[in-house]
């Protein structure tokens, strides 16, 4: 279970989270919407690790995740998958040692033989719907390509909780697909708890078990797709039908 | 304008202080990290193939040519006064003692630190080193260590290298220019060398070469936006590492001094 309270965060002078709240129950893929640079990848490092909040806690599975010792911290990331919007492979290595980069580092942690990482990468691999690249490079890769073999080093060791910053985004029609079904299978199969950040809507449906819109760095609404479908918020109804007119733009024109 | 003179200065003195304070940071952690389990034989060696045995023909080059000019420029003032004998001890001790380490360690900053500032800095607006910390890798540990270990014993491997090819290249002058039989002139090089000299050369080595990889990692991981971020902090490296390279060997040629008088 992952629990947010309170969760602030500002660059510069520009407020990104606001004191903001969540929580995504064990099991359950919640998709975070919003627009581009609302700050839903910035939620997703805070719930990582990866950036410190100013005010508030992140809470996984009970544990407030700074005030964790760092072999702690190593321990929980290690339960942890995050999919980044550019791949974020390592583009030292080939494909095969990226998807298993985890076991290869913390052998000592995970004790597989290199037969039995060998067998993981594959078989993670061909759930994402590639196999025989082991041995390519990133950069010989396309862009939907480097986000399956990102997938695929995400769940590669089977965590229980999974991130995804925008899963779909710059992918064609079919991959964001692939990429749906294997989040829904994830989650059927495995009870993977996720969080899918994202803008499209098509995959929004597809995958949420619940949905949140992130507006002004706070949580403005939160329920199950029926719900978000039926809204009577004007922001969210304004951005699930992907409208021109409505409050979000009119307080951009205000502010400009 | 004064305001503004005043502000500007004090800018400038905060962003040293602050790039400082990074630096002993990053260092204290690199150290630390160096000392930890696990211990990653395969990369030390990419790294050290890549800052010692792939910077071999540059320094051969630079080092080889330096002793050929250095040995002429000498032999200009020598020959005015006769004493064409002291052109040996001369290049022997100014390769060995300062022209060999410093030179060395500007190409080395030039050649290895900008390349690590480049890639240390596309892989963090790439998200890479992100995704190494969600992968439960320390980025220390992972990519710093590596480097300054391998900076801080290759460096004074390859000044030991160019020290000899630059009294060689002294020694190509005097032969097969001046005439001085070869015997003569390595007897007259190694006789005016110490062990002293050496080791104060070598030793300084040791610190350029943690200094060329902390002042790239710390610009690396600092790159902020795109293309232009990385262009930026790899010519800001390059101009650090210099200036540091120099202050850092005026301050252990003076301490040298009083030392080992």
């Amino acid at each position: 279970m992952i629990n947010i309270k309170g969760l602030s965060k500002s660059f510069e002078s520009h407020q990104v989270l606001d004191s903001l709240d969540l929580t995504v129950a064990t099991g359950v893929t919640l998709v975070v919407l919003g627009r581009s640079g609302c700050g839903k990848s910035v939620l997703l490092k805070h719930i990582v690790g990866l950036l410190r909040p100013e005010s508030g806690e992140v809470f996984i599975d009970g544990e407030d995740i700074w005030k964790l010792r760092d072999s702690r911290m190593d321990a929980l990331r290690m339960k942890m998958g995050m999919v980044f919007q550019g791949g974020a492979l390592f583009d030292s290595l080939t494909v095969g040692e990226n998807v298993g980069f985890s076991y290869i580092e913390h052998m000592d942690y995970f004790k597989l033989s290199k037969k039995e990482i060998e067998n993981r990468v594959t078989e993670s691999l061909e759930m994402v719907g590639l196999s025989g690249i082991e041995n390519e490079m990133p950069s010989e890769l396309s862009g939907g390509m480097k986000k399956r073999v990102s997938l695929a080093r995400a769940i590669c060791t089977k965590p229980d909780i999974i991130l995804y910053d925008e899963p779909t985004t710059g992918v064609d029609p079919i991959t964001a697909d692939v990429i749906n079904e294997l989040i829904r299978g994830l989650h059927d199969v495995l009870k993977v708890t996720s969080i899918v950040v994202t803008h499209d809507m098509r995959s929004a449906y597809k995958v949420a078990d619940r949905i949140a819109m992130m507006y002004k760095g706070k949580i403005i609404a939160e329920g199950t797709p029926g719900d978000i479908q039926n809204t009577q918020n004007p922001v969210v109804y304004q951005f699930i039908n992907g409208l021109a007119k409505g409050p979000i733009t009119d307080d951009i024109n205000h502010t400009v | 304008m004064i305001t503004k003179f005043v502000l500007t200065i004090g800018c400038k003195v905060a962003a040293g202080l602050y790039f400082m304070g990074g630096m002993v940071n990053l260092g204290a952690r690199a150290f630390f990290w160096s000392f930890r389990h696990p211990f990653r034989g395969g990369r030390l060696f990419e790294q050290s193939r890549k800052a010692g045995m792939d910077s071999l023909p540059i320094v051969s080059l630079v080092s080889s040519f330096i002793g050929i000019i250095f040995a002429l420029q000498t032999a200009y003032q020598m020959q005015k006064l006769g004493s064409e004998m002291y052109i040996a001890s001369i290049v022997a001790v100014s390769m060995v003692r300062e022209l060999g380490p410093v030179i060395t360690a500007l190409v080395v900053a030039g050649r290895v630190g900008a390349a690590i500032t480049a890639e240390i800095g596309s892989m963090k607006v790439t998200e890479q080193i992100d995704a190494l910390e969600t992968l439960g890798s320390n980025p220390i540990q992972y990519l710093v260590v590596p480097r300054f270990v391998s900076l801080a014993l290759m460096l004074p491997l390859l000044v030991l290298y160019a020290d000899i090819l630059g009294i060689f290249g002294g020694w190509l002058i005097c032969v097969y220019k001046l005439g001085i039989s070869s015997t003569m002139y390595l007897r007259l090089s190694f006789d005016a060398l110490f062990y002293k000299d050496l080791v104060t050369g070598l030793i300084k080595t040791v610190f350029f070469g943690m200094i060329i990889a902390l002042v790239s990692c710390y610009h690396g991981f600092n790159v902020k936006g795109g293309a232009e971020g990385v262009g930026d902090a790899t010519r800001r490296a390059v101009v650090t590492s210099f200036i540091l390279i120099i202050t850092t060997d005026c301050f252990f040629t003076a301490l040298f001094y009083f030392i080992f008088p």
